[in-house]
């Protein structure tokens, strides 16, 4: 049993698939067991999520700061409502989510190269910079984009094999919306496994070494420039695909979703989680899905009016995201994992099973997949 | 060890060579016509007072700094404008004085992130987890493992580098440096902040290195230098005014003079050697 635990631990395919696995078996019984209202919420949570960790990848591995990941997910958004006018003859939505991911990845690779020659608050700079300027540009081009109003997105039915699938393990019919939380979760999934096998790859080891420090990483033959440009490319594709889900969930593609707040609201969930912690990203990003919803409520229930309660929501993520920073600034895993750290035997990052690990020696606590 | 048998380095072509090198930072001259050629298994010294140069020569060597005059050859061949991960690549590797490690990861791993140029695995076999990338991984951790062993700070491999006191952790950036397989090392004052025991110890370091690979040392402490080193090229505002064998060297009234009141031999107080480097 141990054995078989220490080779799933030493693999990291088999342990990422395992996870993986497990973690499509518990979507499948929660979204079954809720109502329509809440897989809703769900969607959300899981598109959050897979911006929310490219952007822990970016700027939790990488050490770049980008305060405009909204921008990359709006980017998917609106590719996905243009290629989503029509339901007849529309391609597949994996398609179209895959396309959504590429566009995103080209102006992620032309950020990138400019953000990799620029430094911290440049970099926070011209991202926030492109945060403004891309829902502007939907403004702008009103004809193309839909102007405030934005684009309707005609979701394309359930496929049939997925129909059918989904019947065979829940006995019960999918309805669109349903399959679009589906798809969202799946997505982060396996979202999630690539971010993972990556991090635990050479060049996670590499983006975490040029975020330590440059000059070393650059003396040991690392490629600053190129690792950063690909860490950008890898976060702005799952921003794509967060933004294509984002269309697909709320079936619409308008400038108002891609305000700064939401750009804010990653980086919220980021931190919250810990950074360059996927599981972070998950939690904190569950976390964001579903604050403004209580905020809202337990400012209704005190006498506030519906209005009055919804601006709640920003300010609550505000004081949340402020308390963390001060109280726990390595986030919800980061800070669980240096408490598990204190004590008893740990594993530590990538020494599984090196000699001299001792119980009372001081490991290194990172956030890891 | 510089004995008469080891003299002939002198018949073999140098691994690296640096010609009538000219660095200026504004009006000051750092560096001014400055050559000097290492050869093979050779171990060079470089010394010289505060503000000698050194580190900016070192800082020349692997592409930090760009010389306003003069040329820099590996195994003959011109080397300018390569930067500095370029030269890393060709095996030139270098330690930090102010050590560089990278704080959030294990000893292990910054001594993987050395032996990074030796992987093979590229971002698609890391992304869907190939038995390429996982084969990567474990010959990358069987070399660190080994070079932490040959150093004997095996036993910290799962540690955070901040955690350890500073001897360990200077071996832990010369370990990160020597997994990469260099073929020319440049150590920039191993041996500051060490007791006589550990530099003692690192003395057989340089040494067992100097059979395998080129050395290029700037260090203070003068019996460390003198143990050690083949050759010794004395550097004084930023101009040689010195080659030779420690035993030329020591004798030569130039050197004698440049550090005359100069108290080398203890002088732990040196700043700006790693000018530039963390700017
Ligand atoms: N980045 C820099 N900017 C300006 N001046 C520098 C810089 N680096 C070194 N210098 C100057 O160049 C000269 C040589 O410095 P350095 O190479 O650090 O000497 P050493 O290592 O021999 O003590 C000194 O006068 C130093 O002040
Ligand atoms: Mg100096």
């Amino acid at each position: 049993m141990r054995k078989a635990l220490d080779t799933v631990r030493g693999n990291v395919l088999l342990k990422h698939s395992l996870i993986a696995l497990l973690a499509a078996a518990l979507v499948l019984l929660v979204m079954e067991s809720v109502s329509p209202f809440r897989q809703g919420q769900l969607a959300m949570m899981a598109y959050y999520a897979i911006a929310a960790g490219g952007l822990t990848v970016l700027t939790g591995l990488s050490g770049q700061l980008s305060l405009g990941h909204g921008a990359f997910m709006a980017i998917g958004a609106y590719t996905t409502a243009l290629l989503l006018q029509e339901r007849e003859g529309a391609l597949p939505m994996i398609v179209i989510i895959l396309i959504a991911a590429l566009v995103a990845t080209v102006v992620g690779a032309i950020v990138g190269v400019a953000a990799a020659r620029l430094h911290g608050p440049y970099i926070a700079g011209a991202t926030l910079a492109l945060a403004v300027a891309v829902p502007g540009i939907a403004l702008h081009f009103s004809s193309v984009f839909g102007g405030e109003q934005g684009l309707n997105v005609k979701v394309p039915e359930v496929p049939r094999l997925a129909d059918d699938a989904l019947y065979f393990l829940t006995g019960t019919e999918t309805s669109t919306s349903e399959w679009v939380a589906y798809s969202a979760w799946f997505l982060l999934i396996i979202v999630y496994f690539l971010l993972a096998n990556l991090s635990a790859s050479r060049i996670g080891r590499r983006w975490r070494a040029v975020r330590d420090d440059e000059v070393a990483a650059s003396l040991a033959g690392i490629d600053l420039g190129r690792d950063r440009v690909v860490a950008f490319v890898v976060s702005a594709a799952c921003a794509g695909v967060a933004g294509a889900l984002l269309a697909l969930a709320s079936r619409l593609a308008a400038p108002g979703s891609f305000s700064l707040v939401l750009s804010l609201t990653l980086l919220s969930a980021v931190v919250l989680g810990g950074l360059g912690s996927l599981l972070g990203a998950l939690l904190g990003s569950g976390l964001l899905a579903l604050l403004p919803n209580l905020a809202t409520s337990i400012g209704s229930s005190m006498g506030l009016s519906d209005v009055k309660a919804a601006e709640l929501s920003p300010l609550v993520i505000g004081l949340t995201t402020m308390l963390v920073i001060l109280l726990a600034p390595a986030g919800v895993v980061g800070s669980v994992r240096q408490l598990l750290a204190g004590r008893g035997p740990r594993a530590t990052t990538a020494a599984a099973g090196t000699p001299g690990a001792g119980a009372d020696t001081p490991t290194v606590a990172e956030p890891r997949g | 060890m510089s004995t008469a048998t080891d003299a002939p380095h002198s018949a073999a072509a140098p691994v690296f060579e640096l010609s009538d090198i000219g660095v200026r930072f504004g009006g000051i001259v750092a560096l001014d016509g400055v050559g000097l050629d290492v050869r093979p298994r050779e171990v060079h010294g470089v010394i010289g007072p505060n503000g000698a140069g050194k580190t900016t020569l070192f800082n020349v060597a692997c592409g930090f700094v760009t010389p306003v005059q003069g040329t820099i050859a590996w195994h003959g061949k011109p080397l300018d404008g390569l930067r500095p991960h370029q030269l890393a690549g060709l095996g030139i590797a270098r330690t930090l004085q102010g050590l560089g490690l990278f704080d959030k990861i294990s000893v292990l791993d910054n001594v993987m992130v050395g032996a990074d140029r030796h992987g093979r695995a590229g971002f698609w076999s890391g992304l869907l987890a190939l038995p390429r990338s996982s084969r990567d991984e474990r010959t990358l951790r069987e070399r660190s493992m080994t070079v932490l062993d040959e150093l004997g700070i095996a036993d910290y491999a799962g540690r955070a580098p901040a955690s350890l006191p500073y001897p360990i952790r200077k071996r832990v950036a010369l370990a990160r440096a020597l997994v990469a397989e260099p073929e020319l090392l440049l150590l920039d004052e191993p041996a500051s902040g060490l007791s006589e025991e550990e530099m003692s110890e690192l003395g057989d370091i340089i040494e067992g290195l100097s059979e395998r690979i080129s050395v290029m040392l700037v260090e203070h402490h003068m019996d460390l230098v003198m143990r050690v080193c083949d050759r010794i090229t004395v550097l004084d505002f930023g101009k040689v005014i010195a080659k030779g064998t420690p035993a030329e060297v020591r004798e030569d009234p130039a050197v004698l003079a440049a550090y005359l009141g100069n108290e080398v031999t203890h002088d732990d107080s040196v700043h700006g050697l790693n000018g530039g480097e963390n700017a």
